[in-house]
């Protein structure tokens, strides 16, 4: 029997329900994480963009520059 | 190649800090922004030029001789151009700026490969300009917003995995914050369904090398580029509008979110609204999206059942989109008394009602009843236009305006004009989509209207063309104005990138390396969430799970509709086209009919009383690609074989459309009645169906594609000439005979006797003429009759 005709056998109903079936237990999934997360950790998160990382120094050079040579002197204002 | 960390000891020395991978953990870093300058400055150049290509073929609708007469400013042409410059060139720019930029902060880490990043930009703005070269020449595939040709989509390819995303993913991989924010998440899911739509809408057979590899002989360079789909009809329409539908999902959607999660509280200086909502929004849009493609194929020869599923996914989508819209809105809480003197929050405010009014625009135009009326009318452009301008425009004018002053180290030029061009943007494409609403909504009433006699009361389309007219000029208006804010934006950036400092100043950051993930002996449990959490931390399987999650919706859609025969019942006097057809055919794609007319009478009363009987699965078996269109500037013409069949009316129709319809506002097609046909090319044509597996039968074997050809065309051009058009001599060698032999057979196959055709080997019993011919045997009025050596 050819995959043709096993797939013309079954009825075509079944595909959307699979669909629905499958949407179902991923939503039902996702939601139960959302209510089982932290508060806290939910409102860290929600704060990444407006973290950039410390800081360390500036520089007005090239990273061409500080790769050729990078221990030549330069403005710093850590 | 890994460029990840970058040890400074100068910098270090002198600030008493450590450096590199040195004391404590703390690794140095900086990030790489010169390719987002790069991305940022090509979204502002391509943006003009994709408006500037909008209100030129805008203009065209009212007034078609601005096309200048030029075969390569038709509207046919320039329409995809303007699609793909918008779309891929200012769109595709704009995400590449948002995501090397964010991506760089969110996991605190530069981006993997410089090399790699500059490969990226660069060959993505080659592709541009192949697109900008090929496209108006009438290089296309004939499939919207996939209209570009092989060796392109190759190129495309090879940056978008090879490139953007092995650089993309070695940064997640080297990156120094655990937690992957959930705007990665969203550029994850692009990267992952563009590459898997580009790859599978694309699947061709190159007619030029099929003509190499078989003949031996240096294909022409028209031929050389073109392509063949390898599905045909029905199959090609469903994996079409599964690409098309999910390029509007995950190349003007997921990415526009993910810049939307990170820009926003950004410029809000506030939190994500809720992170959890986020959580939510992200896999319920992902999953629900991919499924949503056979709506655009509502009432066509597409099975019903894929359309019906289309159409519950499309309705279904509407609450994640609403539940991104409303996290956006609230991220401003306690903002809000900001939006009236700063225009980049105006941007982005007024970019997320947009988003909320077409996600609910979207949903409601899928439901059958709707779609009815819209479908291939102008409230579906006024639709993707308050999408790609409202949405896609407005998010990525407010990311510029933030972004350019932090790129160029200085302030914006002038706040005031960022806040006219906010005005200019937001009235034009007020002004634009309203009056393409009303146009569309007129005419989709005045195809359906019928008198008190039961009598169609337009029957002639030009009725429904007309009065659209003034619309059509407030749409130019429209545009105008959105594409004025966007010159007023390029001067703002130029003055902002005239006072840089000299050398730009590069920030070195600090952060401890990522340590690998914690083994917890704690059994993650479904009811615990922690699974979830897991994967959060890791890019590589948290990649598998959303390439799983969008291949379901494809795969249960693809299988029946590739696999179940019931699909696409076989029609017993359907026969492939004839190498003049094919070739005709192909003119056709070129120069792009396929913008203006659809080849698909849908099952309703108005339409198959307008349009004849309406089309079946069976009649499109041998289309590669499929030709339904989406939009009926002017008729369609699935049955034009049948209800216009004059070869002469079609020559004049070419030369002046309005001399045979007066108030027509196609172009004239002057240049198809002199621009010679390459025969030549037409084996290679053949020969590259013959190998998708149409029965062309003795017509691959030597020269005989060429002389059916030939035959036909003389054929045509006596047709032609007895109906009073010109003289054979003048027209059998024309595109135009072959673009007219083409439509000719539009439709005509349901009509033939079956005894007649032979459907398994149609041309089986094909001699050249040449062969047959005796002499003396000839036309009396002495023109050159096709010989098998011409």
């Amino acid at each position: 029997m050819r995959m043709t005709d096993l797939m013309s056998g079954a009825a075509l109903s079944l595909f959307p329900m699979i669909g629905l079936v499958i949407f179902g237990l991923i939503f039902l999934a996702m939601t139960v994480r959302v209510l089982r997360s932290s508060n806290s950790e939910a409102r860290r998160h929600s704060a990444m963009p407006l973290e950039e990382g410390a800081t360390l120094a500036r520089t007005d050079r090239t990273p061409r520059e500080l790769a050729s040579n990078p221990n030549a002197p330069e403005r710093t204002d850590a | 190649m890994p460029n990840n960390t970058h040890n400074s000891p100068g910098i270090a020395a002198q600030s008493g800090a450590p450096s590199g991978a040195a004391a404590g953990g703390l690794e140095s870093f900086r990030y790489d922004d010169g390719v987002v300058r790069l991305f940022a400055w090509a979204t502002v150049i391509w943006g003009i030029v994709a408006f500037l290509a909008g209100v030129f073929i805008a203009v065209q609708m009212a007034f078609p001789a601005a096309n200048l007469g030029f075969s390569f400013t038709s509207f046919g042409r320039l329409r995809p151009l303007h699609t793909n410059a918008a779309v891929f060139a200012f769109a595709g720019n704009s995400i590449f700026a948002a995501i090397y930029y964010s991506t760089q902060r969110l996991c605190k880490a530069r981006m993997w490969s410089d090399k790699l990043s500059r490969l990226h930009f660069w060959g993505w703005q080659a592709i541009i300009v192949s697109a900008a070269i090929t496209l108006p020449l009438g290089i296309t595939q004939g499939k919207e917003y996939a209209e570009l040709e092989w060796p392109i989509d190759l190129a495309i390819a090879v940056v978008w995995v090879g490139f953007f995303g092995v650089n993309f993913f070695m940064t997640l991989i080297n990156r120094r914050e655990r937690h992957m924010y959930v705007a990665l998440w969203f550029y994850i899911a692009t990267i992952v369904t563009v590459a898997m739509l580009h790859v599978f809408n694309n699947l061709w057979v190159p007619a030029g090398l099929v003509h190499l590899v078989k003949n031996g002989e240096m294909p022409s360079p028209e031929l050389m580029m073109k392509s063949y789909p390898i599905y045909a009809g029905v199959q090609d329409a469903l994996m079409q509008w599964w690409y098309g539908h999910n390029a509007v999902a995950f190349f003007l959607t997921t990415p526009f979110l993910g810049l939307m999660y990170y820009f926003l509280p950004k410029a809000a200086e506030r939190p994500v609204f809720s992170y959890k909502l986020s959580i939510i929004h992200f896999w319920s849009l992902v999953f629900l999206y991919i499924w949503a493609g056979p709506h655009h194929l509502h009432y066509t020869a597409l099975p019903d059942w894929a359309a019906t599923l289309g159409m519950v996914f499309s309705v279904m989508l509407w609450m994640p989109s609403w539940g991104g819209m409303i996290n956006g809105l609230l991220t401003l809480r306690g903002a809000w008394h900001r939006l009236a003197r700063d225009p980049i929050l105006k941007f982005f405010v007024v970019g997320v009602t947009f988003y909320g009014m077409s996600t609910f625009e979207g949903p409601m135009l899928s439901i059958k009843l709707v779609n009815q009326l819209s479908h291939y009318t102008d409230w579906t452009i006024a639709h993707v236009h308050s999408g790609a301008l409202g949405w896609n425009g407005l998010m990525t004018f407010g990311m510029l305006y933030w972004l350019m002053p932090r790129l160029c180290q200085t302030e914006l030029h002038s706040k005031k004009l960022a806040g006219a061009h906010f005005w200019l943007a937001t009235v034009g494409i007020a002004l634009y989509v309203l009056s393409i609403y009303g146009a569309g909504i007129t005419q989709g009433l005045m195809w359906r209207a019928f008198d008190e006699t039961g009598r169609l009361e337009y029957p002639s389309f030009i009725e429904t063309v007309v009065v659209l007219i003034p619309m059509y000029w407030i749409r130019v208006f429209g545009g105008l104005m959105f594409l004025l804010g966007a010159i007023l934006m390029l001067y703002n950036f130029i003055q902002t990138w005239r006072n840089r400092p000299e050398q730009y100043e590069e920030v070195v950051h600090q952060a401890p390396a990522l340590r690998p993930a914690k083994e917890t002996s704690e059994k993650h449990t479904l009811m615990s969430g922690d699974w979830h959490r897991a994967w959060e931390r890791r890019p590589v399987k948290f990649t598998v799970f959303v390439l799983v999650g969008v291949a379901i919706g494809g795969l249960v859609e693809a299988i029946p509709m590739f696999l179940v025969k019931s699909n696409i019942p076989t029609i017993a006097t359907v026969t492939p086209y004839t190498p003049l057809e094919l070739a005709g055919r192909d003119i056709y794609i070129a120069e792009g009919c396929y913008n203006c007319h659809s080849q698909m009478i849908r099952p309703l009363y108005a339409e198959t009383v307008r349009y004849g009987e309406y089309s079946k699965p069976g009649e499109s078996i041998y289309d590669h690609p499929f030709q339904w269109g989406s939009r009926r500037i002017g008729p369609d013409l699935a049955r034009e074989g049948v209800t216009n069949p004059s070869a002469a009316w079609h020559w004049q129709h070419f030369e002046d459309p309005k001399l045979i319809t007066p108030g027509s506002i196609m172009p004239s097609y002057k240049w198809m009645l002199t621009s010679p046909l390459n025969f030549n090319d037409i084996k290679g044509r053949v020969d590259a169906m013959a190998m998708l597996g149409v029965p062309y039968g003795p017509l691959v074997v030597g020269d005989n594609a060429i002389f059916h050809a030939r035959e036909q065309a003389y054929e045509v051009a006596l047709e032609i000439q007895e109906q009073g058009g010109p003289p054979i001599a003048d027209t059998q060698e024309t595109k135009a005979v072959a673009l007219i032999a083409y439509l000719k057979r539009l439709g005509t196959d349901l009509y033939k006797d079956p005894d007649d055709v032979n459907t398994k080997d149609p041309f089986g019993d094909y001699i050249p003429a040449a062969s047959r011919m005796v002499p003396g045997d000839g036309p009396e009025d002495g023109s050159e009759v096709p010989h098998a050596d011409d």
